[in-house]
């Protein structure tokens, strides 16, 4: 088998790091000489980079731009470099990527998703009909579209309660007056619906896998964070096995028939000893290149998948390994950006280091 | 015959009494006593005798013993080790 070329977006790590730079890692584990194209939404997406970055970086128009300036851009970029895996791995763009499926076959750029209808049963707004349907628990939420809403909603629910964006950012209110900061701030960046949910003490855990499409996976690995950051990202996380937690998500992912990675987030309730779902991101998280250290790569079964149809069968991780995030400077010169700043291009990046 | 304290089991304990529980991703540190404590509720030690053991080995009274190990317990109990 040629290896093939395979475009991954969300190359920024730093503060908040997003996952594409690490699957790119993963996926040099396996095959070390893969091509990849880094596609970026901005010049400085640290990840570009970095020593063992993509080969290639192409800027690519934000998703609210449309499916028209996504494919014309996605042609120029094949025509360059013959890509036909595409990994996308940001929040905001799976939804784009996914009603474009059929464009991009007929392009023969392959992505590994999930349906439209499985992706949209597991929206943060339709989390308590899927726990239900999967007997499993998620904190009470409510959906608000302006700021008496929620307020009305923080006083049912009773405060501290999580106000949340339907893609992103997670805020801890303890009063109306921080809920009415919170509340504008959310809906600022990410528009309406904003939740407002039960905030719940106690560990955070998170599964990470990939569906295949037919009500499995092909493997699991289930970590609890042990240090978060201020926006409460997972700093550290060590390795553990509940099967409780794998249980749950073998039944989500059987109710969803889900195709494509996944990270299920469930926060460890101690007064009932219950693990609650409070969110199911469709992609990778950006820790994912901790399990492929280990022996359990999920982006490369991806490429399996896409490729033979099937990946191997994985080995369940021992519990005990952790990582820590380490931050390191990547180094870049203005004669490199300015390519990348003026035509959105930044060509055999790697052979000039 | 089912092992008591089965949660015990799962339990990854070394030498020197660092305790990690691979359901949870939790750690412990154990001191000297305690160790010696798990190990012999390892081994089949009955709950009951524990204080026997550990006043012989360690000459304290049995009353002493047996306070301790109660304190023991009830904290394993209280992280769910138990």
């Amino acid at each position: 088998m040629n290896t093939p070329i395979v475009a991954i977006t969300g190359m920024n790590r730093g503060e908040n790091p997003q996952p594409g730079y690490a699957v790119c890692c993963s996926l040099r584990r396996k095959f070390p000489d893969m091509k990849i194209i880094g596609l970026i939404y901005d010049a400085m997406e640290s990840g570009i980079f970095a020593i063992d970055g993509p080969d290639w970086a192409y800027t690519t128009p934000y998703p609210t731009a449309g499916s028209k300036a996504l494919l014309d851009r996605l042609d120029f970029i094949k025509q360059r470099h013959d890509f036909t895996i595409l990994i996308p791995t940001l929040d905001t763009e799976i939804e784009l990527m996914i009603r474009n499926q059929p464009e991009l076959e007929s392009r023969g750029i392959h992505c590994f998703l999930p349906t439209l209808e499985s992706f949209q049963k597991r929206a943060k707004s339709q989390l308590a009909k899927l726990c239900e349907a999967c007997a499993c628990q998620t904190p009470l939420t409510k959906l608000t579209r302006d700021l008496n809403e929620a307020k009305d909603a923080a006083n049912a629910i009773e405060y501290p309660v999580m106000i949340k964006g339907q893609f992103y950012d997670a805020k801890k209110v303890q009063n109306e007056s921080e809920l009415t900061r919170a509340f504008q701030e959310t809906i600022h960046d990410w528009g309406t619906p904003v939740l407002v949910q039960e905030s719940i003490s106690g560990a955070e855990l998170n599964v990470l896998g990939v569906g295949d499409g037919l009500g499995g996976v092909t493997g699991l690995c289930s970590v609890r964070k042990t240090i978060l950051s201020s926006k409460g990202k997972g700093i550290s996380a060590i390795i553990v096995q509940e099967p409780r937690l794998e249980s749950i998500a073998n039944r989500i992912i059987a109710e969803l028939q889900w195709r494509g990675p996944f990270e299920l987030e469930f926060i460890h309730d101690e007064i009932s000893d219950s693990y609650k779902l409070i969110e199911m991101n469709p992609r990778f998280p950006a820790w994912v290149d901790f399990p492929s250290a280990l022996g359990l790569n999920f982006p490369a079964q991806i490429i399996s998948l896409l490729t033979q149809g099937a990946s191997e069968p994985m080995n369940q991780l021992t519990p005990g390994w952790f990582y820590l995030r380490h931050q390191i400077e990547t180094i870049g010169s203005i004669s490199q950006l300015s390519q990348l700043m003026t035509e959105g291009i930044w060509e055999q990046k790697r052979k000039q280091q | 015959m089912m092992k008591p304290y089965t949660k015990l089991f799962s339990l990854q304990i070394d030498d020197n009494g660092f305790v990690f529980d691979p359901t949870k991703g939790i750690s412990y540190t154990l001191n000297e006593t305690a160790l010696r404590v798990i190990t012999l509720l390892k081994n089949g030690c009955p709950i009951e005798k524990l204080h026997i053991q550990i006043a012989e080995e360690y000459a304290i009274s049995l009353p002493s013993a047996e306070f301790d190990i109660e304190n023991l317990l009830n904290t394993m109990k209280k992280y769910q080790l138990l």
